[in-house]
């Protein structure tokens, strides 16, 4: 009477650690699966919008009311330099406090390559913003010549750092940016009209 | 003379697979767990909200300690002026600046302006520029000049200064006005506090205004 439960229990343990094998692996694989990639703890709050959609985030408010592209760029003051420019006007302003409030963060992504806003000529870069009151200005970009192809995200937010902050998105299609032969940057100010 | 039968006898071991699993814990044994432990689980009691507080508290001052950032509100006095880090600030003068022609002015808004004397004790004060606070909400303004095409000038400082009476002498500052002005929207209704942080401590100085 014996003999069946002990082959039995011979079969039971040959099978236990390769079903058990099996249940870890597949839980391994699950939780690489679901497990958020590296940085996520630390990752910027994205909110999404449209050109000429106003968008907020925990210090910012922001409408990006057109995107341009040029060969030559010029400022305000008369600064001039050629290339290939991505030019993007916007009203923002400051929704709780002013202290340390300037467009301190934008960057623009096209496919792999991350570019930073121009710190040359006179720009909307890292300007000062007023709390409930809307300044307008222009960012722009220097891009390699082959860059205005495929879809771009426009990324801005108030500090240079922006882990652990919120973050505006904008797509923009670059096939769709009118390419102008010259540009004048608009002047930083208060938003008019 | 018999070996007396011991307290209790282990189950003749007929079954081997039920002998090996224990079976369910007697509700008896589960108090004795909880009883057991019962100096470990006091001490889980008091250690959780203790390490909570002072991590708690570690980064709290991490952030706010060393008297870097202002978190200490000192109201002014009855005569509206306050005694604090080596100099009398005070009593303030505030309100709307109704004539803002030849001013660059955004619309919606209104200008208002606040003058703060400020009496070092003996040597020069420093501090941040005054900041504008809406009372209901905490919504904050800085002061605003060369943003509305005020230009700068020496009679209207937005931030501490040193002006002494006697160059070589350091303890002989004079008295003197913060001039300040910030740009709010129409919609923005008073009370607000005027703020200024001396360099020093934690401690800063408050006025009420409703302009």
């Amino acid at each position: 009477m014996t003999a069946p439960v002990v082959a039995e229990r011979r079969w039971t343990a040959k099978i236990l650690p390769w079903a058990m094998t099996a249940v870890l692996l597949a839980g391994a694989w699950v939780l690489n699966t679901v497990a958020l990639p590296d940085g996520a703890s630390e990752a910027s709050f994205a909110t999404r919008t449209a050109i000429g959609e106003p968008a907020a985030t925990r210090n910012l408010e922001l409408t990006v009311t057109g995107v341009r592209a040029a060969r030559t760029l010029t400022d305000a003051r008369g600064w001039s330099a050629d290339g290939t420019w991505l030019v993007v006007d916007m009203d923002a302003a400051a929704l709780q406090s002013q202290y340390a409030a300037s467009l301190g963060f934008a960057e623009l992504t096209i496919g792999d390559r991350i570019f930073g806003a121009t710190e040359r000529g006179e720009t909307f870069f890292r300007q000062r913003l007023v709390t409930g009151v809307p300044r307008s200005g222009s960012l722009a970009f220097e891009l390699p010549d082959e860059a205005l192809k495929g879809t771009a995200t426009l990324r801005l937010s108030i500090p240079s750092d922006v882990r652990y902050d919120g973050v505006i998105e904008i797509p923009i299609a670059l096939e769709d940016v009118p390419v102008e032969e010259s540009i004048v940057l608009s002047e930083t100010g208060w938003t008019r009209g | 003379m018999t070996i007396p039968a011991p307290p209790s006898s282990p189950e003749p071991a007929s079954d081997p697979d039920a002998a090996r699993s224990p079976g369910p814990v007697p509700s008896r044994d589960r108090d004795g767990w909880w009883r057991t432990n019962r100096l470990p689980l006091l001490a889980l009691l008091v250690l959780v909200p203790v390490v909570g507080i002072g991590v708690g508290w570690n980064e709290w001052f991490a952030y706010y300690g060393y008297g870097t950032r202002k978190v200490n509100a000192v109201m002014a006095a009855d005569d509206g002026t306050t005694e604090l880090n080596g100099a009398t600030w005070g009593p303030v003068r505030s309100g709307e600046i109704a004539d803002v022609s030849g001013m660059d002015m955004p619309q919606g808004t209104r200008l208002l302006a606040a003058v703060i004397p400020v009496a070092p004790d003996g040597a020069a004060v420093e501090c941040a520029a005054p900041v504008l606070v809406q009372q209901s909400t905490g919504r904050e303004w800085t002061p605003m000049r060369s943003e509305i095409g005020i230009p700068f000038n020496d009679d209207e400082p937005s931030t501490c200064i040193s002006d002494l009476a006697d160059e070589d002498d350091p303890d002989s500052a004079q008295p003197y006005s913060l001039v300040v002005a910030f740009v709010v929207p129409d919609d923005v209704e008073g009370p607000f506090w005027v703020e200024v942080d001396p360099v020093g401590d934690d401690r800063f100085v408050r006025f009420s205004i409703d302009p």
